[in-house]
Formats: C-alpha cells, structure tokens, sequence
C-alpha cells in the first residue's frame, strides 16, 4: 500500500461514528458570541477603570488571564462538540445587520474554523502567560493583547465578508503598538512595517471581497451568497491575485515577508507568540476560504506560483537562518517554515494536501508559537541574543534547553507531532500536482534542519564562551505555557483521531475528524475521479457500480 | 409656526444666547451647558418629527427624508461642538456665534429646495465665519467663493430654467447642454472649495460644518444634475482621487494631532466627493452615512485638540476622556473598525467597485492605509512616548461632556443599521435611482 494509500486508510472513514463523550453538554445560541465579543468587553471595562499609580496592574493581569482562559474553555468546548459529519455550519449566529447593504451578522464554525478557533484561544491563552512579566503600562499592555486577540477568534469565526474584514483589519492597530511600545530598540521600525504590509493586505483583501461581491450581483456579503456564485474566469482570476497578496502580506509569504523577522524579533515576547501562532495564520486560513473553496478557476490556474512562493520561502527563511547570529531572529525565520509548508498544502489542491493544509493551520501555527517561544525565553534568560556569546546552555538551562529541543524539531515534523501528519499529507497530496515545488519545498525543510541543528549544536551543546552573560534557566511556573504549547502538538500527534474507549471517543472528536469535515465543502471540489472500473466478465456476479460523481472520492467523502 | 421649523428656531434662539453671553459675562459660564441643552432638544425634536413632510417659503425649502437625515447629523455635529467646547465658549463667545450661523447654514442646505437657498445656506457659513471674529479673516476667499459658487448654482438653474430642486429633483438636460453643466458645477465646485479654505485659514473649529455644508451642497447639485454625470462625474473622480492621495500624503507628513486630524478629514470629504461619483441611490445613501460619521468625528478632533494647551503626549492620563475622545474620533476619520468611519468607507468603496470605478477605490484604499499608518503615529506619540514612569499630576478626571460625545460616535457604530436605512430613504428621496 502507497504511503498515501495508508494516510487515506487512517482518515475515517464516511459513515456516522458515535458522538464524543459529554458532547451536547455545553451548547448556547451565543457561544461564538461569547468567544468574540468578551475580550473586547473586558478590554474597554479594563481601560476605563482607574488606575492610581499602577495599583491594579496585577488585578488586570489577571483579569486578562482569566478571560483568555474562559475564552479557551468555551472554544475547546465547541471543538470537543463538534459534529464533523453534520452538513452545514456550526453554532450560527445569523441576523440581519444592514440588510440594505447585504451585510449580515453571521459567525458559525465549520472543520477548518472549528480548528483554527481552537488554534487562535490557545495561542491567546499562552501569549497573555507569556506576557506576565509586562510592568511598564501595564494596562495598557493587557488591553490592547485581548483587543487583538478578540480580532483573531473574530475573523475565524466570521461568516460575512464585513465582519470577516473587520476583524482582520482589527487586528492590526493594536498589535502594531503593542510591538511599538513594549518592543526592542527597533520596535518603531518594526511596528511600522507591520502595519505597512498588514494594511496593504487589508487593504488587497478589501479589493478582492468588493470586486467578488460585485461580480455576483451586489446582493449580499454572506459567504455562502460569495461562495455560491460563480463568477467569470477573468473575475475569478483578478479576485485569486488579490486574494494572493493579501494573505502573503498575512502568512507571510515570499516576497512580502519582510516584515516578519523583524517583527517576531523586536515584538514582546506574547505579542510574538499572537503573531506567528495565530494571528499569521489567518493568511492561510484566507487563502483556502477564498482561493480554493471560492475561485476554483484562478486556484487551478495561480497553483504552480502559489507553490513557487511557498518553495521560494521556505528556501530563503532556512538560508536567512543559517547565517543569522541573532536567536530570536534565527527564531523568527524559521517560525515562516510552517506558513510555507501549508501554503504549499493549498497550491497541491488535492484532497489529501488540503486536508493537510487546513491541519497544518493548527500545527503549524502551534509549532511556530512554540518555536519563537522557545528561542525567545532563551535569549532572555540567557541574557543576550547573540549567538556568539550563547553556548553551551543545556547543563544551564536544562528546562529551556529541552523546550527548545522539541520546539525544533516538532516545528520540522517530528513523528509523534501534530506537525508530521500534516508535513506527510502536504508532500505526498501536493506531489501529484506540483512535483517540482513540492521537491523545492521539501529541500527547503531540510535545509531548515541544518539551521536546526546548527543552532541546537552551539546553543546547548557547545563551549560556554566565557564572556558570555551567566544564564538563569526558568522555573516551572515561568515556563509552564512552552509546555501547554508542546503538550497540544503531542496530543494531536498521539491522538489525531481523538482518543478513545471501547470505540467512544473521549471528549475530543480527533483533529484529523474535524479537519475532514472540510471535505464537503473544499477538498471534495479537487478530488480525482475515478476511472469506472470494467464490468465483470461472470453474468452471475454482480459488478461493481461506479461512482457517480465525478468529484465524489470513495474514500473521503462523508455521508450527509 | 410650523413644527418643522422647531429645530431651526431651536438652533436660532442658542444664537441669541450666545449673543447674549456677549454682553452679559455672567452668562458665560453657562454657555456651553446652555447650549448643549438646546442642541439635544433640536435633535430630539428633529427626530420625534421625522416623519412628517412638508414644504415652506413657498417651496424653498423641503422636508423630507433627505433633510431628516442631513439635518439631524448637522445638529449632532453641533451638539458635540457645544458639549466640547465650553472653555472656548467662556473665552469666546463670539465663536459660539459664528458655530451657530455655520450650523444654520448647514440646515438650510440640508432642507434647500431651491437653488436660491442652496445659496442661502452658503452665505450663512460666511457670515458665521465673519461673526466668529477670526484673526486672520480671508475676505476674498469667502467672498470669491460665494460669487462663484452663486455663479455656478446660477448657471445650473438657468440651464434647466427653474431654481427650483425640489419635487422629484428632475435631471438637468444634457446633450448640447451637457458641458455648460459640467463648467456650471465646477464653478460652484471652486467655490465651495474657496469657501472651505477661507474657514481654514480663519477659524479652522467651523470647517466642520462648513464642510458639512459644502458637502450637502455638492450632493444636492449632483443629485439634479444626475442625467448629466457623463460630464460632471469624471471631473469628480479626478478630484477625488487627487485629494485622497494628496491628503493622506500630507498628513503622513505631519506630526501634530490637530493638523493631522484635520488633513484626514479632508481625505474623508474627498473620499466622500468620490462617493458623488456613482451618481446613484445607493451611491448616495453611502455618501450620507460617511457624512454623518465624518462630522461627529472632525468636531471632536477640531475641538479636543484646539482646547488642550498641554502636551498631547499626557492627554490620556490628564483628561482621559478627552484622551480616549481623541483616540476614537482620529480612529473613525482614518476608517478603521469597528467605528463608523469604517462603516462609510466600506460602503462607498462597495459603490465605487459597483460603478466601475474600481481605479478610483484603489486609491481610496491606499489612502486608508496612509491614514492608518498616521493614525497609529499619532496614537504612540500621545500615549507610548515619553518616560512611563513620570509622575503626571494634573489630572481632570472623567468628565461628563467628552463622554457624551464618545457615546454619541459609539452610539453611530452600534446603531448602523437604522442610521443606514435612514440614509438610504434620504437617498430615495433625492430622486436618484
């Protein structure tokens, strides 16, 4: 059996399994809602309180904990209830907003935002523990994180193309001055960058949902009225050019990554952890919701250079990191790997790379947060980014050290990881389609784990230089959230289906199961039909019957 | 008297209490409060009443559902101007009065049904501007701008031979006739922007309403000249584009708050000339909404910023509702979300993408991304520069009117839908299609 064959065999298979232990439990009309709008609510409470002298700095920090950490519980709470064979979008919400306009207040779950939406609370959730060590306005600080993180969870959540352009402009301000005001000595330029290239994606995504909008006849801005027209070819393709550089501007994606290494190196280090865990990530999530489930024909066409740029940046980050002498610089190019390597998932536009690709959002985005993590507490605890001076840390620091150890090689693909099953599904759906980049991009990776190696071998394992700062490694306290990081990407790499008893699954439908779910409504679009097989030569034996649609795939496509 | 007059003989009797406040020192403390009373009662009223119609001044001027919406953001303009402005109202009560012949001015564009009270209108922001006593008056550039923009408004209606806009709004002729229109509008066009530059140089705290009126005049005019926009459409597009792109440009370039807020307002009344472009209804119900939040949002930062003597970089902490005030309205004029500066921004960028003018919205929106870059500048200068441990002790407090005026701008977000149905029967009732 082909590697694929066996991949295809663990994906489950289409007909009903039993609902997750406990699912039906928790399930109100405004959960969505709720995860959205109460960081945004705690956030304008928080800055209108007074504040003498700083004295309740510690009460918004925990204010900002504890919201983070409920939003997470109601996310994982949709996740862990989420029917991955049930047609249609989960916990809507959809009233009429500006119906004069077509736009509607919608928000609803479906695979691959169930995935994400998890992806972005965790992420959150760790950024805020990160961020713990934040004195200097330190309200302000905490404001302006949960602002961007209800900006994130938002835009996953969005159903309407208003709502969904909102949030990702959101997002931007204040992130841009979280980097500004509590970054390194080069925050300013930083900061500047971000919203240049953030706002000039903003402002292609704009272009791209108006020209899409008005193509299928100005009436409404819901998804599903978007996604349901086709428009021209012509159309199609512009709105795909669009769509493109927005999301590269986002991922980021060669030639408009520029602004990411400076960013993830100079931001505070939970605003770093926000950026590439989540708030990235959202340029993949637009690429697969615009590109390959909208504009099938400028997908099929634009595929080959989608895949061109995903082999140029993962090329280019592993070489920019081999040469770096900054940790977290080094960190920041290769937290791009994983962007590149689902962005690569999108260009293959085959089932299997897609379901892979929308895996890889989740994986990929945890592994790039725990990777800019890991190499950032090292750098502060080693007290120098230098990587000259920082060596032989491992007998020092033997906490960070292993956090570092598994952050980089869970952020190549490590068997055992979220990330491998998504990296296999990607190489081996993409290769059909896109050989040569896939090639390319599989290159890249390697060569990226010989800037892995590199910087493992002198940070942990080399001679201390003696003029080197002495490093403090960190306590379990201070450290704990790198672990919450690695323990997701282990539990989805154990348990991809979601573990189980007796054939019950256990509180956790299986990321693979909800990342399926996508099937329906994406991968199913690109799926090769098969041949029909010959009748049997035996008038006695019964043949056997052929599918009937072309894009039905025998073995992914659920059952309604 | 008729009750659709109430608003506007609200507005008029504040301008005799601030006559009165002129002469009568005592009175001055009490000016602003004053004021704002009687400026929420004309909105109140201007709302209560929203449905009734009518005609008065023997069809000079018209009450519909255009002038609903139009005058009711003027009188939300001027209430946030006499909420905010107290101080200056104690120092300068002239100023009150000149606010309030420009707010007068404004309704009667809002509520002109003839080309003569179009007219009206204009040369009651001129004689607000003068009222106001500015300190560098420019004569001839109000008075320029009056001959012109009575020239072209002139030319219109000898082209379609009535001065009359009202009933219907019927399209100018075109053909034979088309270009006189276009020359009739670009000359009322040059002097509506003659008219603005004369209230910047001399007392920049009226552009607001004067631009509102400027504005509403523009609208009005192309509305009736909708058949013709062949002619006159193009010319506006040009326009548009050229102060998007020059406006955001400039305000990149600048550095105080003030005179960045006021060049992205400008960017705003140009992003909204190109809304006039699509010469339709929903072109034009855009046009209205951005108006509404344009204005509230331009007062504020024309207000907050002309008031503060200190250094902006201790406004948040100082008088943080002034400072949370400032952030907000900047925020909206650079159309960012969730404020309903994005709101009007979208939907005319929508329209223009709908009209064919997608050229024109791309420069829009690389506008938007300058005023977002200025917009974030400004916001670190004010609240990230500086040493955070410096100890800051003047402190004003929350106060109540800034406040009122964050709800007022809050409340246009939160309440977008009925604003925006209101705007799109304002439309319908400006007889576009």
């Amino acid at each position: 059996m082909s590697w694929s064959g066996l991949f295809l065999a663990a994906t489950p298979s289409p007909s009903p399994t039993p609902s997750a232990f406990g699912a039906g439990v928790i399930n109100f009309s405004i959960l969505l809602s709720l995860v959205v709008w109460t960081p945004v609510v705690v956030a304008v409470v928080m800055a209108m309180l007074p504040n003498p002298r700083g004295r309740w700095n510690r009460h918004f920090q925990l204010t900002a904990f504890w919201t983070s950490a409920a939003v997470l519980a109601l996310a994982a709470a949709a996740y862990w209830q989420f029917q991955p064979f049930a047609s249609g979008l989960s916990y809507g919400e959809h009233y009429g907003w500006m119906p004069v306009l077509g736009i509607g207040y919608h928000l609803g779950l479906d695979g691959m935002s169930a995935a994400t939406l998890l992806l972005s609370t965790i992420v959150g959730l760790v950024a805020v523990v990160a961020s713990f060590s934040v004195r200097q306005r330190a309200r302000a600080y905490w404001v302006l994180l949960l602002l961007a993180e209800a900006a994130v969870n938002g835009a996953v959540a969005a159903q309407d193309f208003f709502l969904f352009s909102m949030f990702w402009v959101a997002a931007i301000v204040p992130l841009a001055l979280l980097v500004r005001g509590w970054g390194g000595p080069e925050g300013e330029g930083a900061a500047n960058r971000l919203a240049l290239y953030w706002g000039g994606g903003s402002a292609l995504l704009l272009a791209a949902g108006f020209a899409l909008w008005s193509a299928t006849g100005s009436v409404s801005f819901d998804f599903g009225q978007l996604m349901t027209f086709s428009p021209s070819s012509r159309v199609q393709v512009v709105v795909g050019l669009l769509i493109m550089g927005a999301a590269a501007t986002r991922m980021p994606i060669f030639p408009l990554h520029r602004w990411a290494p400076s960013v993830l190196s100079e931001a505070p280090l939970g605003v770093a952890i926000l950026i590439a865990g989540s708030a990235s990530r959202l340029g993949g999530y637009l690429l697969l919701r615009f590109l390959a489930q909208t504009d099938q024909s400028a997908a099929l066409l634009l595929a080959p250079f989608l895949a061109l740029l995903a082999a140029a940046t993962v090329v280019w980050a592993a070489w920019l990191a081999l040469q770096s002498s900054d940790a977290r610089r080094l960190g920041a190019w290769l937290a791009l790997v994983p962007g590149a390597v689902t962005t690569l998932g999108i260009a293959g536009l085959s089932p299997l790379s897609l379901e892979g690709a929308v895996l890889s959002l989740f994986s990929g985005g945890v592994a790039a947060a725990l990777f800019v993590a890991a190499s950032g507490t090292l750098a502060q605890r080693a007290q120098s980014r230098d990587l000259n001076l920082v060596a032989g840390l491992a007998a020092r620091m033997p906490r960070i050290s292993w956090v570092l150890l598994m952050g980089s090689l869970f952020l190549l693909g490590l068997p055992f990881a979220a990330t491998f099953p998504a990296t296999v599904m990607i190489v081996l759906g993409s290769f059909r389609n896109q050989p040569w980049w896939t090639f390319a991009v599989v290159a890249g990776v390697v060569l990226a784990a010989f800037a892995v190696a590199w910087l493992v071998h002198r940070v942990l394992f080399g001679e201390p230089h003696p003029e080197a700062p002495s490093p403090q490694d960190s306590s379990l306290s201070e450290s704990w959230f790198l672990g919450v990081l690695a323990g997701a990407l282990l539990w989805v790499g154990l348990f991809p289906l979601g573990p189980r008893l007796a054939g019950i699954p256990l509180f956790d439908p299986g990321m693979l199961n909800v990342v399926n779910a996508i099937n329906t409504t994406l991968a199913g679009t690109y799926a090769v039909p098969t041949p029909p097989t010959a009748p049997s030569p035996s008038p006695a034996a019964p043949s056997p019957s052929a599918p009937t649609s072309p894009a039905a795939s025998p073995q992914v496509s659920p059952s309604p | 008297m008729t009750p659709l007059l109430i608003p506007a003989a609200l507005i008029a009797a504040s301008a005799l209490v601030a006559v009165a406040g002129v002469w009568l020192k005592a009175l001055r403390r009490w000016l602003g409060p004053a004021l704002a009373v009687l400026a929420a009662a004309a909105l109140a009223v201007e709302l209560w009443q929203g449905a009734a119609i009518g005609t008065l001044a023997p069809g000079g001027f018209h009450q519909d559902r255009f002038s609903l919406f139009a005058q009711a953001a003027v009188i939300a303009g001027w209430l946030a101007t006499a909420l905010l402005a107290r101080r200056s109202f104690e120092g300068a009560p002239w100023l009150a009065v000149g606010l309030l012949l420009a707010t007068l001015g404004a309704l009667t564009a809002a509520s002109a049904a003839a080309l003569v009270a179009l007219w009206l209108g204009l040369l009651l922001v001129g004689v607000g501007e003068i009222a106001s006593r500015p300190r560098a008056p420019g004569w001839w550039l109000s008075g320029g701008g009056l001959v012109f923009s009575g020239a072209g408004l002139a030319a219109v209606g000898l082209l379609d031979r009535s001065w009359s806009i009202g009933e219907g709004y019927r399209a100018l002729p075109t053909g034979s006739n088309g270009w006189l229109v276009g020359g009739a509008v670009a000359l009322l066009l040059l002097g509506l922007v003659a008219i603005a530059l004369s209230v910047l140089r001399s007392r920049p705290v009226l552009l607001p309403l004067a631009g509102t009126a400027c504005l509403l005049v523009a609208l009005r005019v192309s509305s009736a000249a909708a058949a013709a926009y062949s002619v006159w459409a193009p010319l506006l597009t040009v326009v548009a584009a050229a102060g998007v792109v020059g406006a955001g440009l400039v305000a990149l370039s600048r550095t105080s708050a003030q005179s960045t807020g006021r060049r992205l307002a400008v960017l705003q009344s140009f992003w909204i000339v190109g809304g006039l472009a699509t010469h339709d209804q929903a072109g034009a119900a855009a046009v209205l909404l951005t108006l509404a939040a344009l204005l509230v949002a331009w007062t504020a930062v024309e207000v907050v910023v002309s008031e503060e003597t200190g250094d902006l970089r201790h406004l948040f902490v100082t008088s943080p509702a002034r400072g949370a005030l400032l952030a907000l309205s900047l925020a909206s004029l650079a159309g960012l979300p969730p404020l309903i500066g994005f709101f009007g921004d979208f939907t005319i960028t929508a329209e223009l993408f709908r009209s064919g003018l997608a050229w024109l919205a791309m420069l829009d929106l690389f506008a938007w991304v300058l005023a977002m870059l200025v917009v974030l500048r400004i916001l670190t200068a004010s609240y990230l520069a500086g040493d955070p441990e410096e100890r800051i002790t003047r402190h004003h407090g929350w106060r109540l009117a800034p406040l009122l005026v964050v709800a007022l701008l809050l409340g246009l977000t939160v309440f977008a839908n009925p604003i925006q149905s209101l705007a799109a029967q304002g439309a319908t009732a400006l007889g576009l299609r």
